[in-house]
């Protein structure tokens, strides 16, 4: 027990050292000499801007500050609880009170799943700060001029953070989203074949394996190739290749792991079955045909879509088509499949009703129209001759990514359509024209998130929308538009162009562009397309005047 | 005092001193009742090897007037997380110099008696609310380790959010 | 010297603050019972605070950078964790030097030693699970829990792993020997469940439990054995017993099971547990029990069919095969029933009749309400049984409308003046019994006409055993079949009483009017009734009849008084319906003279001898003007009364013959009734009413086609037979054919007409 005694005099004699050293406390950090565990308590009642102050104040202040628990509660305050509440008024449902309260598990958070993952740790203050540059429109923007100018253009697609080029020159080329400086990993479309056909269609997929994309390339003499990427290791390999049929060019694809849903020049519809990825032997493997039918409604432009419901394979075609009465409209085919290929359904819409104005309101999901409604839809019936949506052009763009159907028009605007599937009902609900370009728009694209991105049509403008908060005033006194989309201000880009101007507020309306006043017509082939986004990054395609591409990449880290 | 023994503990500062107090004013530290619930009645002075008496006096004071508080658990109530408001009479308890507001934040920690650890941190927090860095740093002494570089490297890094 | 504060050590010093932790801990863990002091605990609390608060953590700077914050903790967590292992592999050891009851003993004693120690524990470290913990958990860690539930589930993954077999086969041991009937320690197994139960944890949120570890490890091998024994005693006790004391075991063991779970199962046991005892107790031997039913039902064993219903209704589809043989067996009974009243003939009182549909359904209404709990699908069984032997028997094999008369003739009997129902109440209960037949009957209209011709009679007659028990009794049918069913019965009802207070008037008025003496005295006593006719079921007299001039002067005056009274009314005399007592003065042999009770032909007809002692019969004829078919059967009543003599001796009345009065008339009684029904009457009563039910029924459906078209104004064919038959199924089955014939005769009469494509249209 010596040992003991020891420690017990020293106690004695020195009282906690804190205590001792000073009385006037002025000389003294007693702030720093608390436990983490009592700083961070204390940091957790403090907003963002004094957080952030906080990180200035010392080494372990940084890193406190930083910490990314206290992050994540602001996230929740910030972006989810709102939300919660938000829907909650929306759908005329009372969510249990603890929707709204945080909960340190992220699985409970509304449809935060994707940020629930056990394998690494989300940085939540990096989180949020990536939502707030949507949010504001900010981001870094990168160019990559593609070599040579290839004729045809080249096809690109963004998936999981890394782009995706096929031509006939290069072959199948993939970059990294996060340093597009340098190409990860390509191959030349080999074979005897190869050497005539061109590339015509490109899709990717996140493949079984959690490091693996399942990319497809369609060619003009019908084929396709089915690549696999593995993301960890850099490394793309050829699975095998589907053969050439008699249906002619691959003229679209879409994919949702293992479905690929195929149309061909003929107007020819299919549905493959990727083998499941093994690391090897799998090279002879084909992809199986689950189902196969003429569809002839289908014209430009149009957009495809595969989802795995619980039971089904959904496929979808959403095509343009002239309706007398209300211009272009646009239609829905949805195909129902079950897991052995056979056709459990087939169901046709159109957005004809909608653009009229007549809101079908069926079933009870959506309750009693309220009264409002009604008046609107009363208001509709004198207006039947003059539907409320008239497009006198075809959409420059369609993009459908469940239940959000976009189209991008030459008139400077975009109009939203929500698409209800349930298991007796196809129809569309709602359509919503939307304002803020000030130019013509080329191209959009939607995620299954409800985030969209457009582009007006010589690139300089580029909008985010959030599209369930205009979906949840469907049907509801307009609100007011200007604010609902935001503008992506490139901060490279508007250092160089804005120098000083610091303040800054609200929705910015700053032109990026060079030369504003270009006929839009003939321009409308510089932005070629908006490749797509993820939670990160936004990648579009432009054709430069001179006739090289230019891969722009636009990161809101 | 009225109570009778059966509802008497006492307390033993670090500093030696034992301090008389009724059980249901002791009970607000977790601590405390956790220790009668599993040993049962205590005769001895209870030792309290971290707080010294002046701090200890200082706790009591705030357990004896919240002493018929509800009971808290201690885990939950993050809801109320955002506001920093402190009612009146812990605003003006919490009127002390530093050195004794740490006492009783370090105190109310070991003792685990939560709502007396929120009011100081709240009070602490709202010490560092809308000040510059270098006010923080002069409040409470706070010795900046940073080069010029890394300073100026985190105001840009921090710099998105300035804005709004 | 003790130390003022049992001292802790060091505190960023690792091993020396573990060394002290492990020590106390241990001392919780193993001599808890010897009590913890206060001032180590207090000490064991502080050493796990100043580790955690200890600033020496600056080691994961790198770390840090990433995540933030860094909170100390993290070994002292790994150590406890180390130490529970270790020390649960010493139980484990010792664990295995017991087997059964022992073993359980060993469980339970351990299991409450280290849960207890195991909330001391978490107090001790509740510094760490405030802040190390919960931050852990809060980023999403698994595996990381709170100090308490680290304990459980080291116990799971480190005892109860490797043990739960052995406990679980010595719980169910001791529960196969309960089921033997030895006595056993049931609280073993009540803590065994309750530990169980507590290690099931929620991998996805630490916060909730599930009863998953429980289910899996206790549940189902419970589950298997109590399936596996009652297969064995199920199958050996059918061979060597009886079905009905099968069914007792059964639902004793039923019971036993049920009274188990609330003894010591958990209660999510307990429909997995029923389910699986009735699937091997009732389902596995369904057919056996079944094919009892019948033996069972045929000796009238009550208990029994209880019991039998009481497990078949336990599972699914357990009972229908026994309604059907229920109602197959109850058709029978009544059917029997009905053939031993008809073996008596063609005589038989209604009262027979009906008290046989009685008795059969009163049986087996008793016997549903006690052994088959009044449930509500034998009860319709029943239902369709009587239904069918009240209406389709041996007795009305010529037709359903036989048992209506008969109910109605038997209701009669019992509301005439003179049925053995003396007691109010008794007649009372006799009339919610007739009701319990006529809910069945069919052909409710026949039994409407007989009522309202029976209880014309009664009214008419004055013979109705009380007001009180008619109105009950038409208050009864109307509740029955509704207002319409029983309007008329009302009305004649209202025409009676009017009657009396007409009468009334008229004396007042025949005092007050100017009679001369003669007139006086010539005055018969009179009472009239004015029934109306479209509610009574009467009809005009069948004979033209010359009434006597006294009778004549008395209505003629009464017709007066009416007529002053009510312009434009009109008033047919119903003579059959009429009577009276005349005196017979010329008979000398008694001091009273005798008092004829005769009707009103049968007056007219003696009158006639107050001016002559013999009159031949072309003269009574000629008199009276009466038909034959009435003169002749009430002259016989005078012969065979001995009032009137016939000439030639011993022929019948007719035309030749002559009557002479008897002087020498002789009765035992003063009174003497000479108005009896005649036979053939009756017959022909009861012939007409049917053909009225006839003529009324294609009334019915008439009335009901052109109301549905009325409203309907178009309608297919089908559509319109089926809504007829809707409408009138209430009054009688009608049948398709009659339906389609009045359609056929309204479109003659021009109501409808046949559209294109079997359409049906009215006409306005």
């Amino acid at each position: 027990m010596p040992k003991r005694r020891i420690d017990n005099e020293l106690s004695k004699s020195h009282p906690p050292k804190r205590l001792r050293t000073t009385t006037s406390g002025h000389k003294t950090d007693h702030l720093s000499s608390l436990s983490n565990e009592i700083l961070l308590h204390i940091l957790s009642f403090l907003s963002i801007p004094s957080l952030l102050t906080c990180q200035r104040l010392s080494r372990r202040f940084r890193a406190l500050s930083g910490d990314s628990e206290l992050w994540k509660r602001q996230y929740f305050s910030k972006w989810v609880r709102p939300r919660a509440r938000r829907l909650a008024i929306a759908r005329r449902t009372s969510f249990p009170q603890s929707k709204f309260e945080y909960s340190p598990r992220v699985s409970t958070w509304l449809d935060h799943g994707h940020l629930d993952r056990d394998d690494r740790i989300t940085n939540w203050k990096r989180q949020y700060q990536l939502r707030h540059n949507w949010s504001q429109g900010t981001c870094r923007v990168t160019e990559v001029e593609i070599p040579q100018p290839p004729r045809p253009p080249i096809l690109v697609t963004f998936c999981a953070g890394f782009v995706f080029m096929a031509d006939s020159h290069g072959g199948l080329q993939v970059w990294s989203a996060e340093s597009p400086e340098s190409r990860k990993a390509g191959l030349t479309f080999a074979g005897p074949e190869s050497q005539s056909s061109t590339p015509t269609a490109l899709t990717a997929t996140c493949g079984l394996e959690t490091n693996s994309i399942e990319a497809v390339v369609g060619f003009d003499d019908g084929r396709f190739s089915v690549y696999t990427m593995d993301t960890k290791r850099l490394f793309l390999q050829l699975r095998f290749s589907h053969p050439r049929s008699a249906h002619g060019a691959i003229t679209a694809m879409a994919s949702s792991y293992p479905y690929l849903l195929v149309v061909s020049k003929h107007k020819m519809l299919s549905l493959y079955k990727l083998p499941l990825a093994f690391d090897d032997s799998s090279w002879s493997e084909d992809a199986q045909l689950v189902a196969s039918l003429k569809a002839d409604s289908i014209l430009s432009p149009m957009s495809l879509f595969v989802r795995v419901a619980r039971s089904e394979i959904i496929a979808s075609i959403v095509y343009s088509f002239f309706h007398l009465g209300c211009g272009w409209s646009l239609g829905i085919q949805e195909l129902h499949f079950d897991k052995t290929g056979q056709q459990i359904r087939s169901r046709l819409t159109t957005t004809v009703d909608t653009q009229h104005g007549v809101v079908p309101l069926p079933k009870s999901r959506y309750g009693q129209p309220s009264a409002q409604e009604q008046e609107s839809i009363d208001h509709a019936h004198p207006s039947a001759l003059n539907p409320a949506i008239l497009h006198q052009d075809p959409p420059s763009s369609v993009s459908y990514s469940h239940p959000y159907l976009l189209t991008s028009h030459a008139d400077n605007t975009l109009t939203v359509y929500l698409v209800v599937s349930t298991s007796d009902d196809l129809f569309v609900k709602g359509a919503q024209r939307l304002w803020g370009h000030t130019s013509s728009v080329s191209a959009v694209q939607v995620s299954d998130r409800g985030k969209a991105v457009s582009v007006s049509s010589h690139g300089g403008e580029v909008r985010i929308w959030e599209l369930e908060n205009l979906i949840s005033s469907f049907g509801s006194q307009k609100v007011s538009q200007g604010d609902k989309s935001i503008k992506v201000r490139p901060e490279n880009q508007r250092r160089s162009q804005d120098g000083g101007i610091g303040s800054l507020s609200g929705v910015r309306r700053r032109e990026l562009s060079l030369s504003p006043s270009v006929d839009i017509r003939s321009k409308l082939a510089h932005v070629r397309d908006c490749v797509g986004f993820d939670d990160e990054r936004l990648l579009l395609v432009r054709d430069k005047e001179y006739g090289t591409q230019l891969l722009e990449l636009y990161d809101f880290t | 005092m009225a109570e009778d023994n059966q509802n008497m503990l006492s307390f033993l500062s670090n500093d030696g001193k034992t301090i008389d107090v009724p059980r249901d004013v002791a009970e607000r530290s977790l601590l405390i009742k956790n220790m009668l619930d599993d040993i049962g009645p205590v005769t001895e002075a209870i030792p309290i090897p971290n707080v010294s008496e002046n701090v200890l006096n200082k706790v009591l004071e705030w357990c004896t007037h919240h002493r018929s508080d509800p009971p808290s658990t201690g885990d939950e109530d993050d809801s109320r997380r955002k506001t920093t408001d402190i009612e009146e009479w812990d605003q003006k308890f919490m009127q002390v110099d530093q050195e004794m507001l740490f006492e009783i934040i370090l105190a109310a920690n070991y003792l685990d008696i939560k709502p007396l650890l929120d009011i100081g941190c709240k009070t602490v927090a709202n010490m560092i609310k809308g000040k510059s860095p270098e006010e923080i740093r002069k409040t409470f002494n706070i010795q900046n380790d940073f080069t010029p570089e890394e300073e100026d490297q985190i105001r840009r890094e921090n710099e998105w959010a300035e804005d709004r | 010297m003790t130390p003022l504060f049992p001292q802790a050590p060091q505190k960023d010093d690792l091993d020396g603050t573990w060394s002290f932790l492990e020590n106390g801990i241990d001392n919780v863990m193993v001599k808890l019972e010897e009590g913890v002091d206060m001032k180590t605990y207090m000490a064991l609390y502080t050493a796990v605070h100043n580790f955690c608060t200890s600033h020496k953590a600056v080691s994961g700077h790198a770390i840090q950078s990433q995540r933030g914050a860094h909170l100390l903790g993290e070994e002292l967590y790994r150590k406890l964790g180390e130490y529970l292992s270790g020390h649960l592999e010493s139980v484990y050891k010792e664990s295995t030097s017991h087997a059964e009851e022992a073993l359980l003993a060993f469980y339970i004693r351990e299991w409450s030693r280290y849960t207890t120690a195991a909330k001391y524990i978490n107090h001790l470290f509740r510094y760490l699970n405030r802040h190390w913990v919960k931050r852990e958990i809060d980023e999403g860690k698994k595996n990381v829990y709170d100090v308490y539930t680290l304990h459980l589930v080291k116990w799971k993954e480190d005892f109860f792993v490797k043990l739960h077999d052995k406990v679980m086969a010595a719980v169910l041991n001791l529960v196969e020997k309960q089921r033997n009937g030895e006595t056993i320690e049931q609280s073993q197994i009540k803590s065994i469940v309750d530990s169980f139960v507590s290690l099931g944890l929620d991998e996805t949120d630490p916060t909730k439990s599930t009863l998953e570890i429980y289910r899996f490890y206790f549940e189902k091998p419970f589950l298997i054995a109590t399936r596996s024994y009652y297969e064995d005693e199920s199958r050996q006790f059918v061979a060597e017993n009886s079905v009905v004391e099968y069914m007792k075991k059964a639902e004793a063991r039923l019971d036993e099971e049920k009274a188990r779970v609330g003894l010591y199962l958990h209660p999510d046991i307990a429909k997995h547990l029923t389910d699986t005892c009735l699937d091997v107790l009732v389902t596995a031997h369904s057919e056996l029990l079944r094919d009892e039913f019948q033996p069972l039902l045929d000796n009238e064993r009550q208990d029994d069919l209880a019991r039998m219903y009481r497990l078949l209704s336990r599972i699914k589809d357990g009972l229908d095969p026994l309604r059907t043989k229920f109602e197959a067996h109850v058709r029978k009974a009544g059917l029997a029933a009905v053939e031993k009243v008809a073996a008596e003939g063609e005589t038989f009182e209604p009262k027979m009749y009906v008290d046989a549909l009685l008795s059969v359904h009163t049986r087996y209404h008793s016997l549903v309400k006690e052994a088959f709990n009044g449930e509500s699908e034998f009860v319709r069984s029943l239902d369709n049984a009587c239904r069918e032997f009240v209406n389709r028997n041996k007795i009305c094999k010529s037709g359903s409308t036989k048992t209506p008369e008969l109910l109605a003739r038997y209701t009669d009997s019992l509301l005439k003046k003179g049925s053995k129902a003396a007691e109010e109440s008794e007649l009372e209960d006799m009339l919610v019994q007739i009701m319990t037949v006529f809910k069945y009957i069919e052909d409710k209209d026949v039994f409407q006409k007989f009522y309202s011709k029976m209880l014309a009679k009664r009214l008419v007659h004055v013979s109705s055993v009380s007001d009180d028990a008619e109105t009950s009794m038409i208050s009864k049918l109307k509740e029955a079949c509704g207002f319409e069913y029983t309007n008329k019965l009302q009305r004649m009802f209202q025409d009676i009483q009017i009657s009396k207070d007409l009468n009334a008037s008229y004396k007042d008025w025949l005092d007050k009017s100017f009679l001369d003496d003669d007139d006086r005295k010539k005055l018969v006593d009179s009472h009239f009734q004015i029934l109306g006719t479209g509610f009574w079921p009467l009809n005009a007299p069948s004979t033209d009849f010359l009434a006597p001039p006294e009778i004549v002067k008395t209505a003629e005056r009464f017709q007066k008084f009416y007529f002053d009274k009510h312009n434009g009314r009109k008033l047919t005399w119903l003579w059959q319906l009429c009577k009276g007592e005349i005196k017979a003065n010329y008979i000398k042999n008694t001091k009273v003279p005798y008092t004829f009770q005769v009707s009103t032909y049968q007056m007219g007809i003696l009158l006639l001898f107050n001016d002559g002692d013999t009159l031949t019969y072309s003269d009574i004829q000629k008199a009276t003007s009466l038909t034959p078919e009435i003169l002749d059967p009430n002259l016989s009543i005078f012969l065979k009364a001995k009032v009137l003599v016939i000439s030639p001796e011993g022929s019948k009345p007719g035309p030749g013959s002559s009557f002479t009065l008897n002087y020498n008339f002789k009765n035992k009684k003063i009174k003497v009734n000479l108005n009896i029904q005649i036979k053939s009457e009756q017959k022909v009563e009861t012939d007409d009413t049917h053909k009225t039910i006839e003529e009324d029924r294609k009334l019915l459906l008439q009335s009901a086609i052109v109301r549905i078209m009325k409203s309907r104004k178009k309608m297919k064919h089908v559509q319109l037979v089926q809504e007829v038959i809707h409408q009138v199924k209430s009054r009688f089955p009608p049948q398709v054919p009659d339906i389609k014939k009045n359609i056929e005769a309204l479109m003659e009469k021009d109501y409808i007409e046949r559209l294109d494509g079997d359409e049906i249209a009215y006409i306005a």
